[in-house]
């Protein structure tokens, strides 16, 4: 009891104001140990439950197919390929260099199977993000509110601003899409429906004939092209979302780090 | 008509998945068919220009921090970035923070070799040094003693026998900083840990994901332009093969009878258009729907 | 109803930090890094006003903690995986013990636990790091404990999957789809994956919470699940969901030092101003330095 409860919090409470102190006090030696040696110390012990985790997934899934338990055909799946990658990683090299750097040579089958196997599924998880992406957006992306309206803008804004087909839209679209914005948010203030489209028909045609006017077709100024616009979200107001965003985070990250150094916080420890 | 609009508020996603994977599919199987031209961002062009700014026998150490899964994205930036420092005659050292990124680098190094480009020597031009295992204590240790970080390069050989490392110690004997990342560690690390106490010109190209979080520094010049994800592999793609056609017959660098290749970046963008200007469309198809509903309600 | 000694806080809030303060900048025999002062300072001045606060809590002041909805939801979320006979799944992230959000994913694991134990639930913890699964069980086992559950502990539901983080996503997945878990919480690190995570657990319909530090996640957080602790808010869950003074307390501090942070950032627009104008001529980022290479 003792080694789990009294013993874990003084190990605790002593690295996080040793790791502290390695900020602010001029010692070589507690530069060393906070810079070089507890960070190896964490890797040998990461690299010790890695055993852990390895051994894990095998009792795991080992149990699944002895009992026959349910889905425990995909567990086959996973058993093989843990057994491939050791076999190719530590006993069958495939390439003259010695093994151990054979994992870098292209000649090894360890190598071929991290590019021919690993790299495209990786690749691929990865490139399902852009239907998920998709299907999010389609779901989300709605006039709810004024939060919901503003992100479904921005979002749109910075889809087509950052691709070229943003650069091809002409500045009389993005004139349409900022009226329309307008007589959306004040939508519920005009009762009569014709009133409604004439006035925003007008007002689109009006303003595009000044556009006209101004010579707008020929040099159309920043606010209407909309990769121009998308630059101005990401450095103004993307930005300033970010550094409060970080900042905020920053001040948590600092609480909390006081409660685990300070051993209030031992629900870590299971206390 | 309205109950068309309606029911397509609920369509089912498979349909959403599939007009999507058409959407990049096409293009990616028959790039001439849309074909447009690239605007370049302005961050894209202080990451070039700060290149450009780099003078013969300039140092750069460049960071790989990118994996398997990023490296659509991430890989053409650095391609297109060892062009551009290579046509210019600059050394280049190459250190990987991530267990993947050695393979990323000899792939990067590989695919210049093979254009027959530039005549290049190992050890003379550029260095490879291995995956080191630390994250933001090896971006410290590069920054204070470089050779107390790494001893020899990914072939073995002993770092006092390269003779591009001459004079080279530390972050500090480097003209500029080029991080490649898809997480952690990343262009952060490097601002905080090395770049900015040591005040050495730092840039990075990132994934897209990322732009958000690194753009802080870009604003504050901490970091000088950056790519950000695709598009801005292949504006930078755009430059430098701009910037080659421009060179190939005057620059010894370069060797004038090969091909020049614009880049994969730049060849994926139409797919990447059209798939951005599919999902505006569903978004206003889908408020389309959302608002006669809620009126039919 | 204990009242707060006078004599004895004023020694540690006022008379310690300015003695320790002194101390640096004098640095006797360079005992200090120079060029971290700011820093120190910052730290110092952060952790007392938690300090205090924490005091003025344990002393049986009530301090105000306004509703976070997703705090709210986690037991909603868990009576409706007991009514559906579903389990919980709860993915801590995909970083190891090194990061502050796998510390409070598992510091909420635990609380989570606790309630899927009182209402005789079924919680699947799928683990990126074995290091975290060692955690989480530890947490897991010590809450069924408390609540005097622990022969509904399944040790073999709080296991490894894979270090590769889309080789997780796509476990974790396959676990959602073929479980279909009634409630789906994300509290920890998260990358890329996020969404990959999120979309398939609204697909199978599951009430989705999650919390994270990494602010690039959050919005697709928030666009697929239906609750989102954002920010800070990630951090303060442990002690919202704990209840005790002390964590309150912290939470507190941490509001007054951010109001600090709001007004020096006023400070340092007023100052540039000044300086644009020609008022002044301050380097004001020269104070704002860290000296972390020595």
């Amino acid at each position: 009891m003792f080694i789990k409860r009294q013993l874990a919090i003084v190990v605790m409470i002593s690295m996080g104001f040793l790791a502290l102190a390695g900020q602010f006090i001029n010692s070589e030696s507690l530069r060393e140990f906070t810079d070089k040696d507890a960070p190896q110390w964490y890797m040998i012990i990461a690299g010790f439950t890695a055993f852990l985790g390895c051994l894990n997934l095998l009792q795991l899934h080992t149990t699944n197919v002895i009992r026959k338990q349910k889905n425990w055909q995909y567990s086959i799946f996973t058993l093989l390929g843990f057994l491939l990658m050791i076999f190719f990683g530590f006993i069958y090299n495939g390439s003259p260099a010695d093994l151990g750097p054979h994992l870098k040579n292209e000649y090894s089958a360890f190598y071929w199977m991290y590019n021919y196997v690993y790299l495209p599924l990786s690749s691929t998880m990865f490139a399902l993000l852009a239907f998920f992406v998709a299907s999010a957006s389609y779901r989300a992306f709605r006039i709810r509110n004024f939060e919901a309206t503003l992100l479904l803008i921005s979002g749109v804004l910075l889809m087509l601003g950052r691709v070229p087909i943003g650069a091809l839209i002409p500045w009389w679209t993005v004139i349409v899409i900022y009226i329309s914005i307008l007589f959306a948010l004040f939508a519920s203030k005009i009762k009569n429906k014709k009133v409604f489209f004439f006035s925003y028909l007008g007002v689109n045609i009006f303003i595009i004939v000044l556009g006209f006017f101004l010579n707008w077709n020929i040099n159309s100024p920043d606010f209407l092209s909309i990769p121009l616009i998308q630059e101005w979200i990401m450095a103004v107001p993307a930005t300033a979302g970010s550094r409060a965003i970080m900042i905020g985070i920053a001040l948590g990250v600092v609480a909390q780090s006081f409660r685990i150094i300070t051993g209030r916080e031992r629900s870590i420890l299971g206390d | 008509m309205i109950n068309f609009l309606i029911k397509l508020g609920s369509i089912d996603r498979k349909i959403i998945f599939l007009l999507i994977a058409l959407s990049v599919l096409i293009p990616l199987l028959y790039p001439n068919l849309i074909e447009l031209p690239i605007k370049v961002d302005k961050n894209t062009e202080i990451v070039f220009n700060s290149i450009s700014e780099l003078k013969s026998g300039d140092k750069v150490l460049l960071s790989f921090a990118y994996g398997a899964s990023t490296k659509p994205e991430v890989h053409p930036m650095a391609i297109a970035l060892l062009k551009h420092l290579f046509a210019k005659d600059i050394k280049v050292f190459i250190v990987s923070l991530w267990p993947e990124s050695p393979i990323m680098a000899n792939q990067a190094i590989k695919e210049i070799v093979d254009t027959k480009l530039f005549n290049l020597t190992e050890g003379i031009d550029y260095a490879l040094f291995d995956y080191k295992t630390g994250g933001f204590i090896v971006i410290k240790g590069i920054a204070e003693n470089f050779r107390e970080v790494y001893k020899q390069d990914h072939n073995g050989t002993l770092i006092e026998d390269l003779v591009i490392m001459n004079n080279v110690y530390s972050v500090s004997d480097f003209n500029f900083v080029f991080d490649f990342s898809a997480g952690v560690p990343g262009n952060a690390e490097w601002v905080q840990y090395a770049c900015d106490p040591k005040k050495i010109p730092l840039s990075s190209g990132c994934t897209s994901i990322m732009v958000t979080d690194a753009i802080p520094y870009v604003e504050s010049g901490q970091l000088r332009g950056i790519l950000a994800g695709m598009p801005g592999a292949a504006e930078y793609e755009k430059m430098v093969y701009d910037f080659l056609v421009e060179e190939l017959n005057t620059n010894s660098n370069l060797n004038n009878d090969s091909l020049l290749t614009k880049g994969k970046a730049f060849s994926r963008m139409s797919a990447q258009s059209v798939a951005h200007l599919l999902m505006v469309i569903f978004i206003i198809l889908g408020n389309l729907s959302y608002y006669f509903s809620r009126k039919k309600n | 109803m204990k009242r707060i000694n006078i004599n004895k806080d004023f020694i540690l809030f006022f008379g310690l930090p300015v003695f320790l303060i002194l101390i640096y900048f004098i640095n006797p025999s360079q005992l200090f890094v120079t060029g971290n002062e700011t820093s120190f300072i910052a730290i110092f001045i952060s952790c007392l006003t938690f300090e205090f606060f924490i005091r003025k809590a344990k002393s049986g002041e009530n301090f105000y903690m306004r509703p976070i909805p997703a705090m709210q939801a986690m037991e909603e979320a868990v009576g409706r995986a007991t009514e559906m006979g579903s389990s919980v799944l709860f993915v801590p992230g995909i970083s190891g013990l090194d990061e502050i959000d796998t510390i409070s994913g598992v510091i909420i694991l635990g609380h989570v636990a606790g309630m899927v134990a009182e209402y005789e639930a079924d919680l699947h913890v799928p683990c990126c790091v074995p290091i975290v699964m060692e955690a989480a069980k530890e947490s897991c086992k010590e809450a069924y404990l408390k609540k005097g559950r622990p022969d509904l502990y399944n040790d073999s539901k709080i296991h490894y999957v894979t270090d590769d983080q889309f080789a997780y996503a796509a476990g974790v997945n396959g676990i959602m789809l073929r479980e279909k878990p009634a409630a789906v919480f994300y509290q920890g690190k998260f990358y890329a994956e996020s969404l990959l995570l999120a979309e398939t657990g609204s697909s199978v319909g599951a009430i989705q919470i999650a919390g994270t530090g990494s602010s690039s996640q959050i919005p697709f957080f928030v666009t697929a699940c239906d609750y989102v602790l954002i920010g800070e808010e990630f951090y303060a869950a442990s002690a919202y969901l704990s209840g005790s003074p002390e964590m309150i307390g912290s939470i507190k501090g941490q509001d007054y030092v951010k109001l600090l942070c709001i007004i020096f950032i006023g400070l340092v627009v007023l100052l540039s101003f000044f300086n644009f104008v020609n008022i002044t001529q301050l380097d004001i980022s020269s104070f704002f330095k860290i000296n972390i290479i020595n």
